[in-house]
């Protein structure tokens, strides 16, 4: 029995070997990449200057559309942000999906809000339309009413009464940046075959909020949100910016991303059926434009920021975790077909195995890992010094790629420009690979479980407001 | 066995050495980078602490200078020689809401350091021309204008661009044939934002970009180009030919742009070609032609507008209402919605903007 046990924690640890290897490697690559990337990137904008294109009578008009359920606290400063945006030509159409709170009410007070009519011009299905109001203050500014959905049944009204050539999906408990518009035109301006740009999501917990606008960029006050900003670095700058720089690009934030509005609606707009919408619609954009010999481009840009609350609580956090695991899942075992296909180029043999084996099944592996680690340990099968060397180098590891991370914001954004807070990052990039990134895998782990057992549904996500940040 | 086979006998003490070495060597290297990026903080800080005392130098002076109290040489001994550059940055940023008379004076301050930045031109990466090419454009076209040329043939695009556009905002439309002549090199870039720099360049680029939009043998989406251009212009003496044009040509994006064109500046007589566009295959060109009936179109098109709400393509609607409402037919929007038209939404639309408007 005793051998049985231990074959199979030999197979075990060299699996999860094998993926600690490939994983951080992966990491390792695009890390290094972004570096590069990131620095022509500053070189490629002090070129081309910014304020050149805010004044152009190029820069086409845009539609902000934002979804909101039950978003009566944080609403009004999210509109107001994206009323005050520089851009030459832009409207904003706020999509209440069956709010039960008082989203809409606040709205109307406002805003000034009076019922008027706007017809679709795509004839996505969606839940009933129950109205349409126009703000007499802000002629750029609409709201739909209509009957709960979800959020991408919300982003199809929105997307069906667009009526602008793109559209900027975003969330109506989103700040969107005041120059956010203007910078990710950018890359259609720069090339006419880009249908798709995402945008860097940064955390809004901690920061002073006036007029729907972050005026000074703070850490958050708990340990769990202070996290999330470190692994938030990882992720948009490090992680994004790397799979970009390899023209690889297949997520795109569900918060703030620029889409053509045109091959939006060519594709049937967003997968209601599932929680991971955003990242569906790029897989079906790369897809589709593949398989129909559509010259384009998806890419992620690191500049134009939009800020969102996270969760503070552990079980607001799971809940989106959970929610983010089932949402890879959908997208990636619906559009199965592209796993390995050269057809699909990068995206069918780089970058969909990468978060097919790597970021969805990878998550099993790494849980694995964990519980054969506490199992062995218990029977006193492990080699205590190897497997506290690997553990300590699998941290160091986590560590590396964190700073390097926080190296990134130093080099391009210095967004933290306290001195304390650098510090501080530094700290956390220590902390979150004890404890937290454990955590996280076992959220990912119940999301995949849900996945597999198709478990529906968003799980609330309950807003503090970014009012709360203020009074801090 | 009572332990993994990897970790006992030899290889199991070479493993454990390996995986030591690495710890050490790992630790050690995030620990070097960690010293880096807080070095590089420290760096930064300190340069943009002296960035931010040159500036407050400098800005009583350059006010001076542009108040004309003071004469561009004057200042000029307290910039220091390794401040030129800088020097240079903060004039350019100083120069974007200046014209005329004071815009001359801040390039007569900048002119005896930009012999430097022309070097960038010849030695400088793609983005280091680029931006020397926006700066001397900016800073010093006159005395700047063969390079400035020279760089719309630079190998990278982005360069070329960067003087296509410098050119454009110079405003001297004598440089418009060069740029139509490379405008095959940008094709990547957006044809609406391509055609908004000789918008820039003023009225004077008209002649050249309606012999463009007029040449077969130039590129469709060329003509294009200088379609949209002549219609951000309001060059009224494009519409006769444009209109010919209509109904000669095939390509949908031209047959778009200039449906455009004749929407902001045609006459009457462009009616017969826009009305023969609306029986296009092409959903977009029949867009466009019912935009441009709407805003040309004579009491005869109410035939035609309504139709348009008919079309499958609803964008063809959209216009169509909007067409009406111009031609002052608001009973025939009011009775689509009275009839619960498939489609009187479209007309409810144009009555509420109306009435809130």
């Amino acid at each position: 029995m005793r051998d049985v046990l231990v074959a199979f924690f030999q197979v075990v640890s060299l699996v999860v070997f094998a993926y600690f290897l490939a994983i951080n490697l992966v990491y390792l690559v695009t890390t290094l990449s972004a570096f590069p990337a990131l620095l022509r990137y500053g070189r490629r904008l002090k070129a081309v200057e910014i304020r050149d294109l805010v004044t152009a009578v190029g820069a086409p008009p845009i539609t902000v559309i934002a979804p909101a359920h039950d978003e009566e606290a944080t609403c009004v400063d999210s509109v107001r942000a994206l009323l005050a945006l520089n851009y030459p030509e832009y409207e904003v159409l706020l999509v209440n999906d069956g709010s039960t709170d008082g989203t809409l009410a606040r709205l109307i007070e406002a805003f000034a809000l009076v019922p008027g009519a706007r017809a679709a011009v795509s004839q996505i299905p969606t839940a009933a339309i129950r109205g349409l109001y126009r703000s007499r203050r802000h002629p750029n500014f609409l709201v739909i009413d209509k009957e709960n959905g979800g959020k991408a049944d919300a982003l199809n009204a929105g997307l069906n009464h667009c009526r602008t050539p793109f559209f900027c999906a975003t969330d109506a408990d989103t700040l969107v940046e005041r120059d956010a518009l203007i910078r990710i035109i950018r890359p259609f301006l720069e090339d006419r075959e880009t249908v798709a740009v995402g945008g860097s999501i940064r955390i809004a917990n901690g920061c002073p909020v006036k007029s729907g606008v972050v005026v000074d960029v703070r850490l958050p006050k708990t340990l769990l949100g202070q996290f999330q900003v470190v692994e938030y670095l990882r992720s948009f700058l490090a992680g994004r910016l790397g799979w970009d720089a390899v023209n690889a690009t297949l997520i795109i934030p569900g918060a703030f991303g620029l889409f053509r509005r045109s091959v939006v609606a060519e594709l049937g707009g967003y997968r209601v059926d599932t929680v991971g919408e955003d990242m569906d619609l790029v897989v079906r954009l790369h897809r589709h434009c593949r398989e129909k010999g559509i010259p384009y481009r998806v890419s992620f840009i690191a500049d134009p920021i939009a800020w969102t609350e996270c969760p503070e609580s552990l079980a607001t956090l799971m809940r989106q975790r959970d929610r983010w695991q089932r949402g890879l899942y959908e997208s990636l075992t619906g559009n199965l077909r592209m796993l390995g296909n050269p057809r699909y180029g990068r995206i069918g043999l780089l970058a969909f195995p990468y978060q097919f084996f790597l970021e969805m099944l990878g998550v099993v592996v790494e849980f694995l890992g964990y519980a054969a680690f506490a199992i062995a340990s218990a029977f006193g099968l492990v080699g205590y010094p190897h497997m506290a060397a690997f553990l300590l180098l699998a941290v160091l590891w986590g560590v590396a790629l964190s700073v390097m991370a926080v190296a990134l914001e130093e080099l391009s954004y210095r967004r933290y420009s306290r001195f304390r807070d650098l510090l501080r990052l530094f700290g956390l990039a220590i902390l979150e690979n004890i404890g937290f990134r454990q955590l996280i895998t076992c959220y990912r782990m119940k999301g995949f479980l849900a996945a597999l057992f198709r478990v529906k549904g968003w799980g609330r996500m309950p807003r503090e407001g970014f009012a709360t940040a203020r009074a801090r | 066995m009572d332990q993994f086979s990897f970790a006992a006998g030899t290889w199991g003490a070479l493993a454990l050495v390996v995986l030591a070495y690495a710890i050490g060597l790992l630790g050690l290297a995030v620990f070097a980078l960690a010293g880096v990026v807080l070095a590089l903080r420290m760096h930064n800080e300190r340069k943009a602490a002296r960035w931010e005392r040159q500036e407050q130098a400098w800005s009583p002076l350059v006010l001076s200078v542009l108040a004309e109290d003071l004469e561009p040489e004057a200042i000029l001994a307290s910039v220091k020689r390794d401040d030129r550059l800088m020097f240079v940055d903060y004039l350019l940023r100083f120069t974007s809401p200046l014209r005329g008379r004071e815009l001359d004076r801040v390039r007569a301050l900048a002119r005896p350091f930009l012999a430097p930045i022309a070097e960038h031109l010849r030695k400088g990466d793609e983005t280091q021309r680029a931006r020397a090419v926006r700066t001397l454009a900016t800073l010093g076209f006159a005395g700047y204008r063969p390079e400035v040329l020279a760089a719309l043939d630079d190998p990278a695009p982005i360069v070329g661009i960067a003087a296509a556009r410098s050119l454009c905002l110079s405003g001297e439309s004598a440089y418009a044939p060069a740029i139509l002549d490379r405008l095959g090199r940008f094709e990547h870039w957006s044809p609406r934002f391509l055609a908004s720099m000789f918008a820039e360049m003023g009225a004077g680029a008209a002649p050249a970009l309606r012999q463009v939009l007029l040449d077969p043998a130039r590129p469709s989406v060329v003509r294009a180009i200088a379609a949209q251009a002549l219609c951000d212009l309001k060059d009224a003496h494009a519409a006769g030919p444009a209109a010919a044009l209509l109904l000669e040509e095939e390509d949908a994006e031209l047959r778009v742009a200039v449906l455009r064109l004749l929407g902001r500046v045609g006459r009457p007589e462009a009616l017969p070609a826009v009305r023969a566009a609306l029986r296009s295959a092409d959903p977009v060109v029949r867009a466009q032609a019912m935009q441009t009936l709407g805003v040309l179109g004579a009491p005869e098109d109410l035939k035609e507008l309504r139709r348009g709400f008919e079309d499958p393509f609803p964008w063809v609607a959209v216009h169509a209402a909007e067409g009406l409402r111009r031609l002052g037919c608001r009973d025939v929007l009011q009775s689509m919605v009275r009839m619960q038209h498939p489609r009187a939404n479209f007309a409810q639309e144009v009555l509420d903007r109306e009435a809130l408007s």
